[in-house]
């Protein structure tokens, strides 16, 4: 019965990696999107994040399922919560990306602003460092990488504030259109970045048990 | 034995009474957040913005609890699901607290800023129907409700479509009566705000479904079809209007997120 069970919880571990990384290659996907604004790709990647969504619900239903049969307790009740607030996680990060990718029609807009364009460009760039990041501290159950995804968080902080100033300078008839296009997805991509560190506060609380980090991703 | 259970379904009231109190506390500074931005009242925006430490102290102190009674207590079925649901709707109503205060944030920025009548009227409605959808979903927790928790994800259409309205009505607001950049775009984040709580009090009711009768939030196969066709149907459009020279509407209304 436990030989299954540890069987069961093995098969969660990997479909929540294989989640992640259907959830990594919408971010890839996105990044594409803003950097041409192709909307053949706009249009895969809305059909993706269905299929992103159907996983995250099918797992969170056999996760619960194990919850519900087998009682764990201590490490593995531990575990299997953190893999559902991690699903919970993936699929956000899954739908703020879209965010990003519906504004393919506006993207020549955004390109039309240079330095606009490449704080946007820099802050998808760093979006999905620290979502691959946080993944790769995930697979590997590592404390340290976790650590670093709260600290390198900050420069998206500069990004953001990069983005404000430079959208705030802008002028002329089409400045409006302009302006909320780039906030929207400005704030898309900052999102993600955010919960790539949630993700790693959870790990951190997965393996040390210390609710000091449940508090992190409260702010 | 039967004092263990006794004293678990008291822990698990005290989690349930403090889930209530902490949603009562963002019901209603949500109400306050709507009229004091209309007002450009800063003092209710600084005691909104305050008091979200009080929130999400309480906020990690109900998580903790329930942590802490799933590893000692080893609860059954539905205890466990109230217990899993709960934990779920904690991070569900923190978010949506520090989302009014995100709100209240942006009206200090844009203080002082005259906004015309279709603006002003939009704000007030999407405040009314988002503050009535995450109201509704406690309430559908607190009586155990599913049937209203089923019927609050087609209250959150009217709040996408407001949404939308609301939109247009900044660039609209832009040209006529040449509203400041940093209104603009501070407006654009207080419309995502709304936006988001409306989708948190989805998920809470999405919570309680599963709370009282096991139930995900599965699309059914001809659902699911439908809500891609939507979805493709939505982006082609937006296609066409970027094609066509003219501005979209709006590309920003997208898919609700747990």
């Amino acid at each position: 019965m436990r030989a299954g069970f540890s069987g069961e919880l093995e098969q969660v571990r990997l479909q929540v990696e294989v989640t992640a990384v259907r959830v990594g290659e919408a971010i890839g996907r996105m990044r594409s999107v803003l950097a041409t604004g192709d909307l053949g790709l706009a249009a895969q990647a809305l059909a993706a994040d269905d299929e992103i969504d159907a996983m995250v619900v099918s797992l969170t239903e056999r996760t619960y399922d194990l919850i519900r049969r087998e009682a764990p307790v201590a490490s593995d009740l531990r575990f299997l919560v953190s893999a559902l607030r991690m699903l919970e996680e993936l699929e956000r990060i899954g739908d703020l990306s879209l965010r990003v990718v519906k504004q393919a029609p506006e993207q020549p807009l955004l390109a039309s602003q240079p330095d606009i364009f490449r704080t946007l460009v820099d802050m998808a760039a760093l979006a999905e460092d620290l979502y691959r990041t946080a993944l790769g501290a995930w697979s590997a159950q590592d404390l340290d990488a976790a650590h670093t995804l709260a600290v390198r968080n900050r420069s998206m902080d500069g990004h953001y504030a990069d983005l404000l100033r430079h959208i705030l300078e802008l002028e002329g008839p089409g400045a409006t259109h302009l302006a909320v296009a780039a906030v929207l997805t400005g704030r898309a991509l900052e999102r993600i970045a955010d919960h790539a560190v949630i993700v790693g506060e959870r790990l951190r609380y997965l393996l040390t048990g210390d609710p000091a980090y449940l508090a992190s991703e409260i702010r | 034995m039967e004092d263990i259970r006794k004293s678990f379904h008291h822990d698990l009231d005290l989690i349930r009474d403090d889930i209530v109190r902490l949603a009562s506390m963002v019901t209603e500074a949500l109400g306050k957040a709507t009229i004091a931005l209309l007002d450009g009242d800063l003092q209710t925006a600084n005691e909104i913005i305050q008091g979200d430490d009080v929130l999400d102290t309480l906020s990690l102190d109900i998580e903790e609890r329930c942590y802490q009674l799933l590893a000692l207590q080893q609860p059954m079925a539905t205890d466990l699901r109230a217990l899993v649901a709960a934990l779920r709707m904690v991070a569900e109503i923190e978010r949506s607290g520090d989302l009014v205060s995100n709100i209240m944030k942006a009206a200090r920025r844009m203080y002082g800023a005259e906004l015309d009548p279709k603006v002003r009227g939009l704000i007030t409605r999407l405040g009314q129907e988002v503050h009535r959808l995450f109201r509704l979903s406690i309430d559908a927790y607190v009586d155990r409700n599913d049937g209203l928790a089923a019927a609050l994800d087609d209250m959150d259409d009217t709040v996408d479509a407001l949404h939308a309205d609301y939109i247009q009505s900044i660039f609209e607001s832009h040209e006529t009566s040449a509203m400041q950049l940093q209104t603009a775009v501070q407006l654009a984040l207080v419309g995502r705000y709304y936006e988001r709580i409306a989708d948190h009090g989805v998920n809470i009711a999405e919570r309680v479904r599963y709370m009282v009768t096991g139930w995900l939030p599965e699309h059914t196969g001809a659902a699911r079809l439908a809500a891609q066709n939507a979805r493709s149907e939505m982006l082609s459009v937006a296609v066409e209007v970027a094609q066509g020279g003219e501005e979209a509407a709006d590309g920003t209304a997208d898919g609700r997120g747990a």
